[in-house]
């Protein structure tokens, strides 16, 4: 198995999340996405840089069928909800791998 | 290790012939990564992490696998968000 830049995950079932809100940890981004089926991983990357109003995030459903729903969930590359408008884009799979 | 502790279930109450393999099944299609039978009818699971053992618990505790069987799943793992959900979600 060819290994991806950090971590093993299963082609095509993998998001990278922007704008997501500054309070928000790893289990709210998690509920956000349990709504749509099974999540595998899920993470919030804390900014260094001060007065930065959003955070990144990364999730991986645990099959592609999962993260089908997730698109589908999709408008125009957001998930809008009450007080957050999440960025989602999928993990770019590097042709090597 | 403190930090180990939230990725495992206890599960119990499937049926007796189940070897590890049988038990790593039951909680398809999450990701397994070690089981320690501590009994006839019991194991200790770990999964790969603890969104996988919330999930886990929530799908298959108090599951009717069959006539007789009713498994029980049991994780140390409570949600916490940093702030509160939105009323639209669960």
């Amino acid at each position: 198995m060819a290994s991806s830049s950090t971590a093993f995950y299963l082609k095509n079932s993998g998001f990278h999340v922007r704008n997501v809100p500054k309070e928000w940890n790893d289990w709210n981004l998690f509920h956000v996405f349990e709504q749509f089926g099974r999540v595998g991983y899920c993470r919030v990357a804390v900014q260094s840089q001060q007065d930065n109003a959003v955070q990144l995030g990364f999730v991986n459903m645990l099959s592609v069928c999962d993260a089908d729903e997730v698109r589908k969930a999709l408008s125009d590359g957001s998930l809008i909800g009450e007080g957050y408008s999440l960025k989602v884009l999928d993990q770019k799979t590097h042709s090597h791998q | 290790r403190g930090a180990e502790l939230e990725n495992i279930v206890k599960v119990s109450g499937y049926p007796e012939h189940l070897n590890t393999f049988g038990v790593a099944q039951l909680l398809t299609p999450y990701r397994v990564n070690g089981v320690t039978m501590t009994g006839p009818q019991s194991a200790v699971v770990t999964l790969e992490n603890k969104f996988q053992v919330f999930q886990a618990v929530k799908e298959f505790n108090g599951k009717q696998i069959d006539r007789n069987h009713v498994l029980h799943v049991a994780g140390n793992v409570a949600s916490s968000p940093a702030v509160s959900l939105p009323k639209n979600s669960q």
